[in-house]
């Protein structure tokens, strides 16, 4: 057992160490030190949390002046719930950002076909690029410790509590990487990249949490179903749907207005008006619930700080986010083995065809 | 080395490459000359394995292209005409990187690097960052990647368009200089000069068809049809020369441009004397006496029907 442990360890040296040495992860590490991204992230971000420190700092000056105000304590876990939460909106953000535009800056840069030609492997690339942005996003909780270790010098908090954060964040870093990297190689603009990865992330960390706690998924899920059926049969009735013409406005008109129709009058019909009200309310109630408390507390659940079940609770999310983070991380594998095959039809070349061959043919003819 | 066979490519509503064959063999410099939008490009990036054609073969080194791609990307340097680089890095570190991504031990690197640098000039610029290159020292930076893996097969789209006269003849050097270390080269251009000096071989593509293909000098024997043209400029009247000239032996056609008489002849260069004596000899004032040669601009111009430009 000893002996596999050391070979276990052995690899993942190894694994490190090559990953260190890979020639992506280097140009990405030296591309992100010497951007202006990098310092100007960094100083945002160190200047967000001090100024959330001297906010909760500020209550506590009050409270010795006047005898009335919260004990450190508590001010401590306040700045510690306060911070917990920037710091996890801030990493959700900036971690796909930075991804964002992994492959398709590539191909907007030109540099796409060329790295593509290289005996780099698929994953080798994606893998590198990936790392990079961790090992970024990495020094930057770095830089925010201090603020953290605040709330420790006021009491109330236990630098265990401090790594749970750190560790809920971590997950959120791992699966927004994933996903800014699939979104990359899914499209070839970095702007469309850039907007699927915010929704990807909008619905995972937020909507989808949120839905699940109140139950209005079913809701979500029997309008899908009903609009599928209704599309289903309007291009069965209108063929030319069917061939994937553009349908009409009116045709949308159509199916929509039948839709909404199918779905709102019987509720109105039995009394389901208040139910999908109350549901709403229970949707937005979810989504505060959520993202108020929802990662704190999953986070402090982590290492056990709360009862057996949140920590088991906490266990399977990091286990559903590592999950994902692998399918996205393997599906950007594939997308970018796919971008680097031999094109069957080139659209650049088809461009360039028809802005110059074709003109000088017609001329000619 | 490089092998093309019956290569077609369509795309919707037009034939992009209508089945193209030439070869090349290990240090072959070939010049693939056409006019924008012949076709270059395509069967280039065909060669680069980039895009799959409908139709037709590329052997490199006899693998096949389209089903050894992994296997023939590290045999070849390919330079496309438009390319993007990595602004961020050093002109070091921009060649290291691509050391490291070709799979070249670290030990080995930094030779080969130095060598590559030297060879494109580029030594004093080592540390500069790529995005304070200049245009032409960034297709220059541009050709050392293709180098660092020592490929032996050289594919270069357009390498010297959009530079200045001077960048031009640097990067023709530069070619010449690849080819003298005996490295096959295929290199497209539309600008004719560019390519005249130094290939050994020739195709001259058109609307998606190889017009011609083969040896320079053959080609350029074939175009003279064993024959040639002298130029006579005449200070004075040139009438008397005309029945002088057409009783020659050798002589196929005379024809008069005012003071200029071009003379068909199949004579050897020694005959050339011969001509010029008779003329002297006549008491004709003869100006200037040469012999127009063919070259590959006049070929190309022969061949091509102009109809892509």
């Amino acid at each position: 057992m000893g002996k596999r442990a050391w070979a276990a360890a052995g690899r993942l040296a190894g694994a490190v160490s090559g990953m260190v040495q890979s020639p992506v992860f280097l140009r990405e590490v030296r591309g992100f030190m010497r951007g202006w991204r990098s310092p100007v992230s960094m100083a945002a971000y160190t200047v967000l949390l001090s100024l959330v420190t001297l906010r909760h700092l500020s209550s506590l000056l009050f409270s010795v002046t006047t005898v009335s105000g919260p004990a450190a304590p508590v001010v401590g876990r306040g700045l510690l719930f306060s911070l917990a939460g920037l710091q996890l909106v801030m990493v959700g953000i900036v971690t796909p950002a930075f991804l964002c535009n992994a492959i398709s800056g590539e191909r907007e840069r030109g540099t796409l076909q060329l790295l593509g030609l290289t005996l780099l492997s698929a994953r080798a690339v994606i893998l590198g690029k990936y790392c990079a942005v961790l090992c970024y996003v990495g020094l930057l909780l770095l830089s925010g410790l201090p603020a953290f270790a605040m709330t420790v010098l006021l009491g109330g908090v236990s630098p265990v509590e401090i790594v749970a954060v750190y560790l809920g964040t971590a997950l959120v870093v791992v699966l927004g990487g994933a996903v800014g990297l699939l979104a990359s190689s899914l499209v070839r603009r970095t702007y469309a990249a850039t907007a699927i990865a915010f929704v990807l992330m909008v619905v995972l960390a937020v909507a989808l949490p949120a839905c699940l706690s109140s139950g209005f998924v079913f809701v979500l899920f029997a309008a899908t179903s009903a609009a599928g059926v209704v599309t289903a049969a309007a291009r069965a009735v209108f063929p030319r749907v069917r061939r994937g013409h553009a349908p009409t406005r009116a045709v949308y008109i159509a199916i929509w207005g039948g839709c909404y129709c199918a779905f709102v009058a019987p509720l109105n019909v039995t009394g389901g008006e208040q139910w999908l009200t109350g549901e709403l309310q229970r949707l937005s109630s979810g989504l505060m619930h959520w993202t108020g408390y929802g990662p704190q507390a999953y986070a402090l659940g982590l290492l056990g700080v709360a009862s057996p079940m949140t920590l088991a609770l906490g266990a399977l999310l990091a286990v559903f986010v590592c999950c994902g983070a692998l399918s996205a991380l393997l599906a950007a594998v594939s997308l970018f083995r796919a971008a680097r095959a031999p094109e069957a039809d080139s659209l650049e070349a088809e461009a360039h065809y028809y802005r110059t061959l074709q003109p000088g043919i017609e001329e000619a003819a | 080395m490089l092998r093309v066979e019956n290569l077609r490519k369509d795309y919707p509503g037009l034939t992009a490459l209508k089945g193209i064959s030439f070869h090349l063999d290990k240090g072959d410099v070939f010049g693939f000359i056409g006019p924008n939008g012949a076709g270059k490009t395509t069967t280039i990036k065909i060669c680069a394995t980039l895009l799959q054609p409908t139709a037709g073969t590329v052997y490199v080194d006899g693998l096949d292209v389209t089903r050894f791609t992994e296997e023939v990307r590290g045999l070849f340097g390919y330079m496309p005409d438009s390319f993007g680089v990595y602004d961020d890095l050093t002109v070091w570190e921009y060649l290291d990187f691509f050391s490291a991504a070709y799979h070249i031990p670290r030990a080995r690197r930094r030779g080969i690097i130095e060598d590559v640098l030297e060879l494109t000039d580029l030594g004093v610029k080592r540390d500069s960052y790529v995005e304070e290159l200049s245009r032409g020292m960034k297709q220059r930076l541009c050709l050392a990647k293709t180098l660092v893996h020592d490929p032996k097969l050289l594919l270069l789209d357009e390498p010297a368009s959009g530079l200045d006269p001077r960048a031009r003849i640097e990067i023709k050097e530069l070619l010449r200089e690849l080819g003298a270390m005996g490295k096959t080269i295929l290199v497209s251009s539309h600008i004719l000069p560019e390519l005249a000096d130094f290939c050994n071989k020739i195709g001259i593509i058109e609307q998606g068809e190889l017009l011609l293909s083969g040896e320079v000098a053959e080609i350029m024997r074939a175009m003279r049809g064993g024959g040639k043209t002298l130029e006579i400029t005449f200070a004075g009247d040139c009438e008397p020369a005309l029945p002088l000239l057409e009783r020659l032996p050798g002589v196929k056609e005379v024809t008069r441009q005012e003071q200029v008489v071009l003379v068909q002849f199949t004579g050897e260069e020694v005959d050339n004397s011969a001509v010029l004596r008779l003329l002297l000899e006549a008491g004709l004032q003869v100006q200037s006496f040469t012999e127009g040669r063919v070259d590959l601009e006049d070929v190309f111009m022969r061949v091509t029907r102009g109809a892509v430009s």
